[in-house]
């Protein structure tokens, strides 16, 4: 069953259409969520939330009908908002607890399920602390631990690597990894496409309010069969020409390196012949692989060049 | 030897417990709410010295008791010029004093209604402007409209909350110290008087709850800085008293009987408690001649008028938070 499902999902302000005809089905997993600022992912979050209503078409958040389930939504789901969302003067735990209690815990299963999550994302004997003392990275994970508090089998996690350093997002990535193990699916949105590529199996990029692409990573990331990267020694521009002869389009070329794109499968002979009639040495001949960065340019660009 | 505790060692573990759908949640913000508000120790000053008040009533039912046991006798005259300078009234021809108890007692509690508002308008300054600013300013709307908290529910928890402190300084002080005068002056009758009493005060209490509450989360809504609200709240309180006295100046005494005369929140507030203590009644059927009133013992304007106008203050005031609330709610992920 798909943890998320939208179905011509729209959401306007006025005049501003913040979702335009979103259709997607998440299956249970680590998935991340990708967009430039304004590409409508915390409106699609509010709007699975049911804090937003959808100005039409329909959603479903763990089966639960996202405009007549709205507070069982949130029964079930953990969000974990961008900004830091403390309440000032509140400690570590007094704030986890209020969480666990605000989501309908009793007072003393709220307690213990406290102590359990903060321990679980390391705020040890820092819980006692009034939570505005806390570094970055303590902020992150105290936010972490209010969403898990109730044990939810969704989370929806916005920007939760922001402002760490490198040793706080490598936790950070690690907790989300482990609860993915646990069966906790996660909505994982991020402008860190390395955060995204690390611990999630699949992908979903918007742009301008629209889903642009989506798929697993594994799968966006094979190696293409007809783009290469090519080392060589001898003269670039008659090699260039002979590769043009022969229909190999040059994507960029610097010195000792091409990147070219072959006519079709099969077709690497091609580029022996270009260099042997150029009389250039070939060093290498390499597949040429995706990176989530290339996936998610691509997908805007197409959407802003159609 | 044991091996440190890190988060890559540390597994997530399901919680089975079930989760209730209690009604409630907006008593759990009210306690947090308090219990944030009460670390300020100019909040703590302020209840403290609004639970002072009890001593003041009290003395003046000692004072009371007292003269009903002395009355017509010499050492009832220092008694008497009390009474008259505390309450305006003159009561040493009474010989019965004891069947003006009631009277009295409604003029004490009166007094401390005047004494109290005064009180109203610092605690309200001190503990509202931030129930709702501070969680803008702290971006910490998340933490509720995420979980299955409605806007009603928030804002009821964050009025009561205001609600508190203003009971903390007036209604739980009143009840205080009806509770001993009535020890103090024993009796079965003095028990009965207390219940009629009880009834009145709490509901005159609750009311000026009710109302200054509603009135600064509204203004506790509008922006995200709690020095605002603290100014917009006093603006209210002395600009409306200030065109009262220019409108009771500048306009002839029977212009000022309807709405002109209800435009002070402060007087309303009096108004309407002297008409559910039933003073003028009480005045008009105790055997006292007109020159025992040294003061003028009854406030203008129509009860009426008055209930209207805060009627009005209070529902405007709600509407407008709630609005607010709701749009919060809506942008929470946002935010």
């Amino acid at each position: 069953m798909s943890v998320l499902n939208c179905h011509n999902l729209v959401k306007s302000y006025g005049r501003i259409t913040a979702l335009s005809s979103v259709t997607l089905a998440v299956e249970p997993g680590v998935v991340g969520l990708l967009g430039p600022n304004g590409a409508g992912k915390s409106t699609l979050i509010s709007v699975l939330l049911g804090q937003t209503p959808a100005t039409s078409g329909e959603g479903s958040v763990l089966g639960l009908d996202i405009r007549r389930r709205q507070r069982q939504i949130r029964r079930q789901v953990g969000f974990m908002p961008e900004n830091d969302c403390l309440i000032p003067g509140l400690s570590g735990i007094g704030y986890v607890r209020y969480a666990g209690r605000l989501a309908g815990m009793t007072h003393g299963d709220a307690m213990q399920r406290a102590h359990e999550v903060l321990d679980y994302v390391d705020l040890d004997e820092a819980r006692y602390r009034p939570a505005e003392e806390y570094s970055a990275g303590m902020k992150q994970r105290l936010k972490l631990a209010q969403a898990l508090v109730h044990d939810p089998d969704l989370l929806l996690l916005d920007e939760p690597t922001n402002g760490m350093d490198p040793q706080g997002r490598q936790t950070m990535l690690a907790l989300i990894s482990d609860l993915g193990r646990a069966g906790i699916s996660v909505l994982l949105s991020s402008h860190l496409l390395p955060d995204v590529e690390r611990v999630c199996a699949r992908v979903l990029i918007m742009g301008g309010g629209e889903l642009l692409a989506t798929g697993g990573i594994a799968e966006m990331k094979r190696p293409h069969a007809t783009l290469y990267r090519l080392e060589y020694s001898g003269d670039g521009a008659v090699f260039r020409r002979r590769l043009a002869e022969r229909n190999v389009a040059v994507l960029e070329h610097r010195d000792g390196q091409l990147n070219i794109e072959l006519p079709g499968e099969g077709t690497q002979r091609l580029v022996l012949e270009a260099a042997c009639e150029a009389e250039a040495q070939l060093h290498g001949l390499h597949p040429k692989r995706s990176s989530l960065e290339d996936m998610f340019m691509g997908a805007i660009q197409r959407q802003t060049d159609p | 030897m044991t091996t440190a505790h890190t988060v890559q060692s540390c597994r997530y573990s399901r919680w089975d417990g079930q989760l209730s759908r209690s009604r409630w949640t907006w008593l759990m913000i009210v306690c947090i709410g308090v219990r944030l508000a009460a670390k300020r120790s100019r909040t703590r000053g302020l209840v403290i010295a609004g639970g002072l008040l009890v001593l003041g009533s009290c003395g003046m039912f000692y004072a009371l008791s007292l003269l009903e046991t002395l009355v017509g006798t010499s050492q009832a005259r220092g008694l008497y010029d009390f009474i008259r300078v505390m309450l305006g009234v003159d009561v040493s021809g009474v010989a019965r004093l004891e069947e003006l108890r009631g009277l009295l007692w409604r003029c004490v509690f009166l007094l401390a209604v005047h004494i109290q508002m005064f009180w109203v308008v610092l605690m309200v300054a001190q503990a509202g402007p931030g129930v709702i600013a501070n969680d803008l300013k702290a971006r910490a709307l998340p933490i509720y409209f995420a979980k299955p908290v409605t806007p009603l529910t928030y804002l009821v928890g964050k009025w009561m909350t205001v609600v508190v402190f203003i009971a903390m300084v007036t209604l739980i002080p009143n009840l205080a110290s009806l509770l001993l005068g009535t020890w103090m002056t024993g009796g079965p009758g003095t028990w009965g008087e207390f219940l009629v009493l009880a009834g009145d005060l709490l509901v005159s209490g609750l009311g000026l709850c009710v109302v200054a509450g509603a009135i600064v989360i509204a203004l506790s809504s509008l922006t995200s800085d709690r020095r605002y609200v603290t100014g917009a709240w006093l603006a209210i309180c002395v600009l409306l008293v200030a065109a009262q006295a220019v409108v009771r100046d500048a306009l002839p005494a029977d212009s000022v009987r309807g709405f002109l005369g209800c435009i002070s929140l402060k007087d309303n507030v009096l108004v309407l408690t002297e008409w559910l203590f039933g003073m003028r009644e009480a005045w008009e059927t105790a055997a006292l001649p007109s020159e025992a009133f040294i003061r003028a013992p009854l406030s203008e304007g129509s009860p009426g008028c008055a209930a209207v106008v805060l009627a009005g203050w209070t529902v405007g005031a709600l509407l407008l938070c709630y609005r607010q609330v709701v749009r919060f709610s809506r942008s929470a992920a946002n935010v």
